[in-house]
């Protein structure tokens, strides 16, 4: 009976997840034809040639580079929108439904108007610093610039399921904490360091953990925004390994990244939960 | 300690009026009891001393001084919340701390200070705990500790033993009491518990709804209450009112309720003359009624034994005098017997006898005292 009520999630995950990660790791065992079939079996010799790669190691840094410009400005962002519209103040319904407005853009739509306001000639980032007699920027055309710029939108992109999540978390604190704090003399900033962070932590891991995995799996802003470029600035490890795959025609090579990108993703998870997961209050 | 007071303050949440050109003192070093039933007002008349509430017309004053603009922290007072307001995450020596460290009192003095508090209270030996491991009435006393600790003008207390077990909740009110005593701070205490407030006021303002209806100590409370609403809610059980007629013969002064006449004596007759009325609402609490020979006829309903007490709920014959304009729904007296009398059986007819030197007159149709 347990079994038969199992079974359609059974099917599904099995379908979807276990089979092709199951596939994943098989395929990176083997060598590949220019056409993408399977050749020769090479074992785990394929795996250490990734780790060994200096375009995987490019790939890797820049994305923990991408990782950190996003996730901590994100979750602070994020904070301090949902902090702000926590208050009782009238009209602030107006202010949530535009801080958690980016929920109901897609990468492509963001990614897009993106284009436009940073665009160098006519884009309005660039009218405004012409306006200040500033040069122009390119932001999406130089390597020092792009991945901030990719990062920026990502950063907006996720800014209003972080926004949503933080909410979630505020409304948990009982009202008469902050009451109570008041009249014991604490000041605004005491009230956030003291009642707020803490009563809230159990969701910032959260947020944290789950914006790092997204990070992590960055595809589709570089895809629109930059196609990995310039020389190679934004090309993040899940566009790298798309690159490997479609348009050099090394599935066993893209395989092989995909499996270790699993692998170090799996491993910063448990580290996360094990050195923050100590400082968080969950009731 | 400078006492509170109120001037015709009034607060509205949009067009709810909850609280009605309140005007009251608080002396200084006084246990006032707020008391009244759920959403008369009480809570927001200590919300508006906390600041948690601006007002919406009039004045509050602390200690003389207008405090309408002043902001909570700096009003000099300490709130004990009905859920206790503990900080979950803090321990139990953080909590009471809490209010020193934002005063930005040195941390030798801050842990002495929740020492001291402590030991008053009874929490030395928890102070590592966080307040999920404590007990109801433990995570009472840190929220007392927490409110004593930084010695404010004024103490406000919302219904803060009403999460208590009913044993608990008896021993906190003789710790509050002693804890007043021992501090002689202004404490101003919100309860719908008439108990609470009977036994722990040096005064008790009553409200009903958003207005005030008496200040008083306790036993002014009880023994002249000023209208129906405080002679029906101070006291359990509440006092007996009937509708009656006031009838006149040879200069002696009666008041009939259906079969039962009751004769009242010279100051009872001269208020009803003053007031002018040939109705009047007749109280007599309880214990003031007793089976006998009397002048009061009544059908026995209901026997109530509470072990030490008896209530015997009797119903009056030929009912209410005018049941169209009376405030009592049914002419039911509630008498309270001691164990040791003789209990009478249900169904049987009884003679009540009121003691008539504890009579209560109310006007008919205001529902004002009119007896002296």
């Amino acid at each position: 009976m347990a079994l038969m009520l199992l079974l359609p999630s059974l099917v599904v995950f099995g379908l979807f997840v276990y089979y092709p990660f199951g596939r994943t790791i098989w395929l990176g065992l083997f060598r590949t034809s220019p056409f993408g079939n399977r050749t020769t079996y090479v074992g785990f010799e394929q795996y250490a040639d990734v780790l060994a790669s200096s375009d995987f190691h490019h790939s890797l840094w820049v994305t923990l580079v991408f990782t950190v410009m996003t996730v901590p400005v994100g979750l602070a962002l994020g904070l301090g929108l949902a902090v702000l519209a926590h208050q009782r103040l009238s009209g602030v319904g107006i202010y949530r439904t535009i801080f958690s407005s980016t929920v109901a853009t897609s990468v492509a739509v963001a990614s897009l108007m993106f284009i436009a306001l940073l665009s160098p000639s006519v884009g309005l980032i660039n009218q405004i610093i012409k306006g200040f007699d500033g040069d122009p920027i390119y932001f999406l055309q130089r390597p020092g610039w792009a991945l901030i710029a990719v990062a920026a939108v990502t950063v907006w992109q996720n800014l209003g399921v972080t926004f949503i999540v933080i909410s979630a978390g505020l409304q948990s604190v009982p009202d008469d904490l902050y009451e109570s704090a008041r009249l014991d003399g604490a000041s605004a900033w005491m009230r956030f360091v003291d009642i707020t962070l803490p009563l809230v932590s159990p969701t910032l891991l959260f947020g944290f953990v789950v914006l790092t995995i997204t990070s992590f799996q960055t595809f589709g802003q570089i895809d629109l925004l930059t196609g990995g470029g310039p020389l190679d600035a934004t090309n993040l490890i899940v566009f790298s390994i798309y690159t490997e795959a479609f348009r050099n025609f090394n599935p066993g090579v893209a395989a092989a990244q995909a499996v270790v990108l699993f692998l170090i993703v799996l491993a910063l998870t448990v580290v996360q939960l094990k050195l923050v997961e100590r400082r968080v209050f969950y009731g | 300690m400078p006492g509170v007071s109120f001037v015709e303050a009034t607060k509205k949440f949009d067009d709810v009026v909850a609280l009605d050109r309140l005007t009251l003192d608080v002396d200084d070093g006084e246990f006032l009891v707020l008391v009244g039933p759920s959403g008369c007002g009480k809570s927001t008349a200590l919300r508006l001393i906390a600041g948690l509430e601006e007002i919406t017309s009039g004045t509050l004053t602390i200690g003389g001084d207008d405090v309408t603009e002043v902001e909570p922290q700096d009003r000099d007072l300490a709130m004990v919340f009905q859920s206790y307001a503990l900080y979950p995450h803090k321990s139990v020596r953080q909590n009471i701390e809490f209010p020193l460290k934002s005063r930005k009192v040195p941390a030798d003095e801050r842990s002495a200070r929740a020492d001291q508090a402590a030991a008053l209270l009874g929490l030395s030996e928890l102070m590592d705990r966080r307040p999920a491991q404590l007990s109801g009435g433990q995570r009472q006393r840190v929220a007392l500790a927490r409110a004593i600790v930084r010695e404010p003008q004024v103490f406000l207390m919302d219904e803060p033993l009403s999460n208590l077990d009913a044993k608990t909740r008896v021993q906190t009110r003789a710790e509050l009491s002693d804890l007043h005593a021992t501090l002689g701070a202004t404490i101003i205490y919100v309860t719908h518990d008439q108990v609470e407030a009977m036994t722990m006021g040096t005064r008790i303002a009553v409200l009903n709804d958003g207005r005030l209806q008496q200040v008083g100590t306790p036993d002014e409370v009880y023994d002249r209450p000023a209208n129906l609403f405080v002679a029906g809610f101070i006291g359990s059980p509440p006092m007996n009112t009937v509708h009656a007629a006031v009838e006149r013969d040879d200069g002696s002064v009666t008041a009939r309720v259906g079969r039962s006449s009751v004769p009242l004596d010279g100051a009872l007759a001269a208020s009803v003359a003053a007031a002018s009325v040939d109705h009047v609402v007749l109280g007599v609490r309880p214990e003031h009624l007793t089976i006998g020979q009397g002048p009061m006829v009544a059908t026995v309903r209901n026997v109530e034994s509470l072990g030490h007490e008896r209530h015997v709920v009797c119903e009056l014959a030929g009912g209410p005098h005018d049941p169209d304009s009376s405030p009592v729904a049914a002419p039911l007296l509630i008498v309270r017997q001691s164990a040791d009398d003789a209990s009478p059986s249900v169904g049987s007819t009884v003679e009540l006898v009121p003691r008539l030197d504890q009579l209560h007159l109310f006007h008919p149709d205001t529902g004002e005292r009119i007896s002296p």
